[in-house]
């Protein structure tokens, strides 16, 4: 234990010599939302004129989700620069096992979509109105479960990447497909009908069905039950894939 | 062949009997050929051979990166060739790739690996104060890595190696890029962490860097151990002194037993150039010099003694080895021109 929080506390020394692409999955989230939340906006309205939802209630967590996803590219760089850079075989040859390593880049990466949901959601209340209408606990509660999918799907991402091409485009298709799928760009009721019968197969549906309850129902933990749980087996199942596949003396360099 | 010299047990490495093969696409490269020899604490041995000799797959097999097919290392009596390959913390390594974190200074680079082998506090900074003092580093200290020039990141990428205080040292061309004042204070190092009591295992193409650090040799080619022994050693068994003459013609006639001991002839320069090992001579220099103008039509132009040194050694092994080993020994065919 005492070796993976050494290594966390290097990968959070990486995440600030970094500092500026790490920022933009913070940034753009609110300069997407910008733009998307006048529709989500229509849309609350026309479902429910005096409830007074604000279109961030249900953009703002889905933009946050969606580049949490997108912001695990910068743990693909950390993780395939450690080989480029040959790090990752001079830390081992230290006695730090692969599932050390590992345990340290996702703990940092895991904080790392925390602190993106967080930011989102506080500027989007400062900025957009948002209003979490259900106890924060709840909020946080699924969050956790969100983030965790997201970290299980990276290590998927490092296990099967050979290099930041192809770690690239599985963070960011996969992000995108999943968000476009569950519902994270447009609201879930937009999409066309074959979306929607295959979107509970998706981690993303379940997020912003759990999020509109706490968010705009205000519903509690009790009321998330069923989307936690499932939040959860997915990301058990993403982390177990992930470690069966995941092969720590791969040769994988950084960009070709 | 000088292999296997029969150390006793009690050395802070022991390779023994170890064999690699890469298999890929059906293909199989041999290599590593059961591979044997021993490092004594406070004993510097340079391993030696050409690109692609297994000195890396060797390190990296005593490193517990790779496993080994057969065989077993043992770091300070622990085996780390069990269950496919397990690092000792006894082991210090400096790979042949530069390996440190670019984006970070050079003060982070190290307090990283002083942190993962458990220094903390005051016994940490007083650790990256020493490694940065002995590999002049110390002004560096605050820059980042990848702002440093090659020779500088070079020796911060055999201070990583050294943070632990490791008992076991493998060196994998440590002064590769690194300008001449540098690898001195470098080669001073070696030394002294040597004389502190650390086995150093060094793989280098610098020979003069291996008679400089007073090191043993271990000479592996095509995977398989050639040779192991001390410089002089090497040098008494394969790369005699030798006498070089040179001549304005080849038609010659040279003594007979000057003819049994001839090592090389050829043209150089304009000139025919004709060396033979002294030892097995028992014509003196100056009775060739006085005996050729009168025997021969041949005009000498200069002759000389040649020096060896492990650079003559080791190529004559490496040679011998490959184009068999009586090649060494049969200096007529040698001679024929």
């Amino acid at each position: 234990m005492k070796q993976v929080l050494v290594v966390a506390r290097h990968e959070l020394s990486l995440f600030r010599g970094i500092a500026l692409p790490v920022a933009l999955y913070f940034v753009m989230p609110l300069a997407i939302l910008a733009f998307v939340e006048g529709g989500f906006d229509v849309f609350l309205r026309l479902q429910d004129p005096r409830a007074g939802f604000s279109g961030a209630d249900l953009a703002a967590p889905g933009q946050a989700t969606m580049f949490g996803f997108m912001s695990l590219a910068v743990l693909g760089f950390l993780f395939l620069g450690d080989h480029a850079w040959g790090t990752w075989n001079r830390v081992r040859s230290l006695g730090v096992r692969p599932w050390q390593i590992m345990s340290g880049k996702l703990g940092i990466a895991y904080l790392n979509q925390l602190a993106i949901f967080a930011f989102v959601m506080v500027a989007a209340a400062l900025l957009f109105n948002l209003t979490v209408r259900g106890p924060v606990v709840a909020l946080v509660t699924v969050e956790l479960a969100v983030a965790a999918v997201a970290i299980g799907y990276g290590l998927i991402a490092c296990a099967v990447s050979n290099n930041q091409a192809q770690f690239n485009a599985f963070a960011y298709l996969g992000a995108l497909v999943l968000a476009g799928l569950g519902g994270a760009l447009t609201p879930f009721d937009t999409l066309p009908g074959w979306a929607q019968a295959v979107a509970p197969l998706t981690p993303t549906y379940w997020s912003v069905r759990a999020f509109e309850t706490v968010i705009l129902e205000g519903g509690g933990l009790g009321d998330v039950t069923l989307e936690l749980a499932v939040l959860a087996l997915f990301a058990a199942t993403f982390l177990t894939i992930g470690t069966f596949l995941f092969d720590g003396n791969k040769q994988r360099t950084t960009w070709a | 062949m000088v292999a296997g010299d029969g150390r006793t047990e009690g050395a802070a490495l022991v390779v023994d009997d170890v064999s690699k093969t890469y298999r890929q696409g059906g293909r199989e490269l041999r290599a590593l050929d059961h591979v044997s020899f021993q490092v004594a604490a406070g004993e510097i041995v340079a391993l030696l051979g050409n690109n692609g000799a297994g000195k890396s797959t060797l390190m990296s097999i005593i490193a517990g990166l790779i496993p080994a097919d057969g065989g077993a290392v043992l770091v300070e009596g622990e085996c780390v060739t069990d269950h496919g390959g397990r690092p000792s913390d006894q082991l210090g390594i400096a790979p042949q790739e530069e390996a440190v974190y670019p984006t970070l200074t050079v003060r982070r680079n190290l307090r990283y690996f002083g942190r993962l082998s458990g220094l903390k506090g005051d016994e940490l900074d007083r650790r990256i104060e020493e490694v940065a003092g002995h590999l002049l580093l110390r002004d560096q200290l605050d820059r980042r890595a990848d702002t440093l020039s090659g020779g500088q990141r070079r020796r911060l990428h055999t201070g990583l190696a050294l943070m632990h205080r490791p008992t076991v040292l493998l060196l994998d061309e440590p002064t590769v890029g690194v300008d001449i004042e540098a690898r001195s204070e470098l080669l001073d190092f070696v030394r002294s962490t040597a004389a502190q009591g650390a086995a150093i295992l060094y793989s280098t193409h610098q020979l003069h860097e291996v008679e400089r650090l007073g090191a043993r040799v271990v000479v592996i080619d095509a995977g398989r151990l050639l040779a192991s022994g001390s410089v002089a050693e090497l040098v008494d068994r394969f790369a005699p002194p030798l006498v070089e003459l040179r001549l304005d013609r080849d038609d010659h006639e040279l003594p007979a037993d000057l003819l049994s001991a001839i090592d090389e002839t050829g043209w150089i320069d304009g000139q025919y150039r004709l060396t033979a090992r002294l030892s097995e001579s028992t014509v003196a220099i100056s009775e060739v010099i006085e005996y050729l103008p009168e025997r021969t039509r041949a005009g000498l132009l200069a002759a000389s003694i040649i020096v060896p040194n492990l650079e003559t050694a080791y190529h004559r092994l490496v040679r011998s080895t490959r184009t068999g080993p009586q090649q060494l020994d049969t200096t007529t065919e040698l001679a024929t021109p």
